[in-house]
């Protein structure tokens, strides 16, 4: 039987070698380290050592903790009464959280729920989107568009922009072989996010990076959510969080979460986009502006026979008939509709459509003229 | 019910041990446990946000440790492994258990950083991600340190080990 190294094999690192022994290894990669030692004997020889050190801590620390301590138990027993008592409120809280999931929850795996539901996290809403998305998208893959190619940092450059006030580019992950392919404005609980989908030449698995608002402008450790295949990395730094998932290992999924961090971190600010929107609009209509770029990138792009589909910001085709919610529809090119209004697709959008020569404006604002007029 | 009642027995006598291994006494580690149980307990209130207990009480510990060096009460500080090897490698230990207080002595003048990585994954059995909330660095600053850590307590162990052949012979 021939042996077919899988695309993301890498060569045996350190952190593999101890991942090895303190059992944070996937199945696959632990094989491929039973090998590599199999074929290494001093490597081996070093891990056995390694593996000796650590029961060596445990003749040395393990057994005894001194003798008894009056005041520790006491102490002890302090802090379980503190901890029950804040576990009976906490207990409504988790309640809270469940019947949000369920309302919410609909295309995906009813174990990723299952998993949320345990972590009680912060980032639950926003790291389940984020995996949704992924989930729907990753096996989805769009129509491969020029236009997407043409101004890959503009999604997140729009989203930064308008969250923070400094505009930021999308993270570059060439170094490690994986090329922004699709970018789009999604809505998650905290508002508008980013996602953006990268994917490799060397492989048939994406990976989607999501960005979002922070939620308290606290940076946090990486946190790491595996459910079945998919691994999850989410976390919060400076202004955003972040989710990145992928059919990947951890470890390799890690090092990519790591780079991300360390541009999305370092980065000092670009220019701004060449299109602006107006000075002076509302919050709400900030809200459901649309992406400069993806405006102006789709406009020249789409042609007529895009039919009665709308285009989203990487080259997503879906049917206009589908019930887009608001923040999706507040990226919907106004020229990608045209052809959908042409095709008799409902009278709703044909009445906000502009008129020839009138420059395209966001939805909200058309609303709003409608309303006064 | 996790992480009260017996389970949190348990989490307070890893607290014990691993704060003896820390601190290298015993007196110095119950005294960092108690102070640690008190402050855990006067927190109470912000631990809604708690998921981990055993993972907060050992941060709490930690941070309490880093405290105390800093007040220079304790003497850990690190060394460059070169300023010390000629320490441990004059005093040849002649009985059974040989190899457990050389690794006692190298575990002294490792760096703190990497004893703590050592320790948590090594003794108390933590994953890395518990270990990298533990102590407030990412996963990846764990498993580097870990790494550096046990490479550097086995060259100073094999270092030492090969000083007592030579004054053997």
């Amino acid at each position: 039987m021939i042996h077919r190294p899988s695309p993301y094999r890498q060569p045996i690192s350190e952190i593999d070698l101890h991942g090895y022994i303190d059992g944070e290894l996937s199945a696959q990669r632990r094989a491929e380290v039973d090998a590599y030692l199999a074929a290494h004997p001093d490597q081996a020889a070093r891990l056995a050592a390694y593996g000796s050190l650590t029961l060596s801590l445990h003749t040395l620390y393990g057994d005894g903790v001194g003798g008894a301590n009056r005041t520790i138990d006491s102490l002890t027993a302090d802090l379980d009464r503190a901890l029950r008592r804040r576990r009976m409120a906490h207990r409504l809280a988790r309640v809270a959280v469940a019947v949000l999931v369920v309302a919410t929850g609909a295309a995906v795996a009813s174990g990723v729920h299952d998993r949320f539901r345990q972590a009680e996290d912060r980032f639950l809403a926003f790291t389940r989107q984020a995996t949704e998305a992924h989930v729907l998208f990753a096996g989805n893959k769009p129509v491969p568009s020029d236009a997407a190619l043409d101004e890959e940092t503009a999604v997140v450059t729009w989203l930064s922009q308008r969250l923070t006030g400094v505009p930021v580019r999308a993270p570059d992950l060439q170094a490690f072989g994986y090329e922004l392919s699709v970018e789009r404005i999604l809505p998650s609980p905290g508002g508008p996010a980013a996602q953006l989908m990268y994917e490799s030449r060397k492989s048939e698995e994406p990976i989607t990076l999501f960005i979002g608002k922070s939620r308290d402008m606290k940076p946090t450790a990486f946190t790491f959510v595996q459910n079945d295949d998919l691994s999850i990395f989410y976390w919060q730094e400076g202004p955003f969080a972040y989710s990145l998932a992928g059919n990947l290992d951890r470890m390799e999924l890690l090092t990519l979460a790591e780079e991300v961090n360390a541009q999305l971190v370092a980065l000092p600010p670009v220019p701004k986009p060449m299109v602006q929107r107006p000075a002076g609009e509302s919050g709400r209509a900030a809200a459901e502006a649309p992406p400069p770029s993806v405006h102006g990138k789709t406009v020249g792009a789409v042609p007529a026979a895009a039919g009665a589909s709308t285009v989203l910001g990487g080259g997503l085709v879906r049917p206009v008939s589908n019930t887009l919610d608001t923040t999706t529809r507040g990226i919907v090119p106004e020229a990608a509709k045209k052809p959908a209004v042409k095709a008799g697709q409902g009278d709703a959008e044909g009445a906000d459509a502009p008129k020839p020569g009138v420059t395209p404006a966001p939805k909200s604002e058309i609303e709003a003229a409608k309303k006064t007029s | 019910m996790p992480d009260t009642g017996p389970t949190l027995t348990l989490h307070v006598a890893a607290l014990r041990r691993y704060a003896n291994a820390l601190e290298g006494n015993r007196t110095e580690a119950d005294d960092l446990v108690q102070e640690c149980l008190a402050r855990a307990i006067a927190r109470t209130k912000a631990w809604s946000e708690i998921r981990n207990v055993r993972a907060y009480l050992f941060t709490i510990l930690h941070n309490l440790h880093i405290d105390r060096l800093s007040r220079g009460r304790t003497a850990g500080i690190s060394v460059p492994l070169e300023s010390v090897e000629h320490r441990l490698t004059t005093k040849p230990a002649q009985e059974e258990g040989l190899q457990i207080r050389d690794l006692q002595r190298a575990l002294r003048v490792l760096p703190d950083d990497y004893r703590k990585a050592v320790l948590l994954v090594g003794l108390e059995g933590m994953s890395y991600q518990e270990a990298a909330t533990t102590l407030g660095v990412p996963i990846g600053t764990v498993m580097s340190r870990l790494s550096r850590g046990r490479e550097t307590l086995r060259q100073l162990m094999t270092k030492d080990a090969h000083a007592k052949l030579r004054v053997v012979k």
